[in-house]
């Protein structure tokens, strides 16, 4: 069925809150290969670092030149390949994982996509260490096949200065 | 011969730092180090005292700071700066403090000011760090010399090559001496064109449970542990064997004791061309006249660099990908390892590229960077946790009390065949492998005389 033919607002987001939900829970148990299946090739996946601006520079926060991941299809299947290959360290065993997704907006649609908005808390711990990343995602999620597939995230972090010691995977 | 260690405390140091001063050169003449000084919160106050309050650090590129009025903020050692070009075009390195009442002046990471102005009772300062405005002047501060309360500042600020530094130790050596030697090879990695390298967009910043010296010792040139922590790079295709495979390659050198810095070299056979794999749009604007023959051969032999710049300044010079299926891309990127507590550190990594540069290469080579070298990056991810594992271990009442110390000695005689090159053009002392430590050696060793200059050990 595609987008535009779907008739009442709240099934459209209830189908995208559980693309969400599906999505975080292969991320959350390691499903890396699996999670190459919910985007679409032509994918569009950033991080932009964040800074501290002024008021009046603050569409400068986020840098349209600086990214902590700045991926393609291509990009981000070598990133899970290496994850999933068994010789990862920093993943070896896993570092235990949770994506709490709230705040679920749809905010606008066309033809064959939806333009959606989440907020995400990402719970990371390992060895001793426990971290919180605190983001909104931008996501554009596209039909295709009759299936909601990730197109475009833009993940805007609240953090200057990450408090994790590296990003394995993605947000 | 370890020599006595004399009772009593000096300079206001524990007996286990005076044994510390006094042993460590003993200790790394048998490539020893004492595992505790990667976590030790009393060895942490002294290093920011005496060596980073001491020496040279770096605190931003000149191309982060094109135009007048534009600043970033920036710590030297744990304490808060301003760099800002002023309206004089002069580049000055203020204290984050109000001479008021001591607030903060700066909130924010980058921009482009006209005055720092304290929130807390409006003092005013120029760009220039010149108090200019004081409210109700004219009846509170009538007598206020303004002249004597310009912002403190950095006593001693310069720039290498685009590069500014900055020294609270007014008596420091200059800068091109404490760099010493080991401009020759900063000279191949910013020097190679007219236009110089540039900075792309504001540097990355990560949180690592781990001492600062960590990151040093590794980009010192620790080609030993690629083969076995970066082997996934390989299985996936983002590096080549040549620039980051197995170390002990017959064109592979490590260069020692270069003014108190270090590099790890990969290179490819004389006579080929690799300029680290740019292609040739850019190594096209490579100019052979801007340095010695011997450094322009170098560079266009070169793989891979790695090195660090004392004390918590490294760098990576080389090309990968972000995607088996495409080019590799070379970049350079300069990366400090900002002490932020006993075993903690925030590391800061800029992605360099030549100015003439494509923006279509420039745009590819960040991708590269980032998928290998950022927080992200699929080496760098791996190289984080061990870190923090060295300073778990290092902290522990097991270390102190058993005085643990850590095997630095590969390349030393009669543990290696590491010999060093007679004919080497360069500075430095130059081994004619990157099998031998000599170069985190050289690390520590400038750190121990840093920590114990003027101490009456």
């Amino acid at each position: 069925m595609a987008i535009a033919n779907v008739g009442h607002d709240y099934e459209l987001l209830v189908r995208v809150e559980r693309f969400l939900y599906a999505e975080a829970g292969l991320l959350d148990n390691w499903q890396v290969m699996a999670w190459l299946d919910l985007i679409t090739k032509d994918i569009d996946y950033r991080i932009p670092v964040r800074t501290t601006r002024e008021v009046g520079q603050e569409e400068e926060k986020f840098s349209l030149a600086a990214y902590h991941m700045i991926e393609d299809f291509g990009s981000l299947v070598a990133r899970m390949k290496r994850i999933d290959g068994g010789f990862a360290f920093s993943e070896t065993p896993r570092s235990r994982v949770r994506r709490h997704v709230s705040n679920v907006c749809v905010n606008s649609r066309s033809d064959d996509s939806v333009e959606v908005s989440s907020n995400l808390l990402f719970f990371w711990s390992r060895d001793e260490l426990e971290r919180l990343v605190s983001a909104e995602r931008r996501d554009v999620l596209r039909e295709v096949d009759g299936e909601l597939r990730l197109a475009r995230r833009m993940v805007l972090l609240d953090h200057v200065t990450l408090p994790i010691p590296n990003l394995t995977v993605v947000l | 011969m370890r020599q006595e260690v004399r009772a009593g405390h000096i300079d206001g140091c524990s007996s286990r730092i005076h044994e510390l001063l006094v042993t460590m050169e003993d200790d790394l003449d048998q490539g020893l180090i004492p595992l505790w000084v990667y976590n030790d919160a009393e060895l942490y106050r002294l290093e920011l005292e005496r060596i980073f309050a001491r020496n040279w650090v770096f605190v931003a590129h000149e191309s982060e700071v094109p135009h007048r009025g534009d600043y970033v903020s920036r710590p030297i050692g744990e304490d808060p700066f301003i760099v800002v070009r002023g309206e004089d075009d002069k580049i000055r390195v203020l204290f984050d403090s109000c001479r008021h009442r001591g607030a903060r002046l700066c909130a924010t990471d980058k921009g482009n000011a006209r005055h720092f102005q304290c929130p807390y009772h409006g003092w005013t300062y120029t760009t220039a760090g010149v108090l200019k405005g004081v409210p109700n002047k004219a009846t509170a501060f009538v007598g206020l010399d303004q002249s004597q309360w310009g912002l403190h500042e950095a006593p001693r600020v310069d720039t290498y090559r685009g590069l500014i530094f900055a020294a609270l130790d007014p008596d420091v050596i200059p800068l091109k001496e404490f760099l010493g030697d080991f401009c020759w090879y900063l000279d191949i990695h910013l020097g190679l064109t007219e236009g110089g390298m540039e900075v792309v967009g504001v540097p990355h910043r990560w949180h690592i449970d781990a001492d600062w010296k960590s990151g040093s010792d590794n980009f010192a040139g620790d080609s030993y542990h690629t083969q076995s922590l970066h082997q996934s790079i390989l299985h996936i295709g983002l590096s080549s064997r040549a620039a980051a495979g197995a170390s002990g390659g017959k064109n592979d050198i490590h260069v020692t004791e270069c003014s108190g810095h270090s590099s790890s070299i990969r290179r490819k056979d004389p006579g080929e061309t690799s300029f680290w794999g740019y292609p040739p749009e850019v190594y096209e604007h490579f100019n052979a006249d801007r340095m010695t023959e011997a450094q322009f051969d170098l560079a266009k032999r070169s793989v891979s660099h790695t090195g660090t710049v004392f004390p918590n300044l490294s760098l990576i010079h080389i090309g990968v990908t972000d995607n088996p299926a495409k080019p590799m891309a070379a970049y350079l990127s300069f990366r400090q390892w900002q002490p932020k507590g006993p075993g903690m550190l925030e590391a800061w990594s800029w992605v360099l590229l030549p100015k003439e540069a494509s923006a279509e290469y420039k745009a590819r080579a960040y991708k590269a960077a980032v998928a290998t070298f950022s927080p992200s990056g699929n080496f760098e991810q791996d190289d984080s946790l061990i870190w923090s594992g060295v300073s778990r271990a290092a902290n522990t009442v097991f270390a102190r009390s058993a005085k643990l110390r850590l095997n630095y000695q590969m390349g030393m005689p009669g543990v290696s065949t590491a010999k060093v090159m007679a004919d080497w053009p360069g500075p430095g002392i130059v081994y004619d492998t990157n099998l031998e430590e000599g170069v985190q050696r050289t690390f520590f060793r400038h750190w121990h005389n840093a920590l114990r200059r003027d101490a009456s050990v």
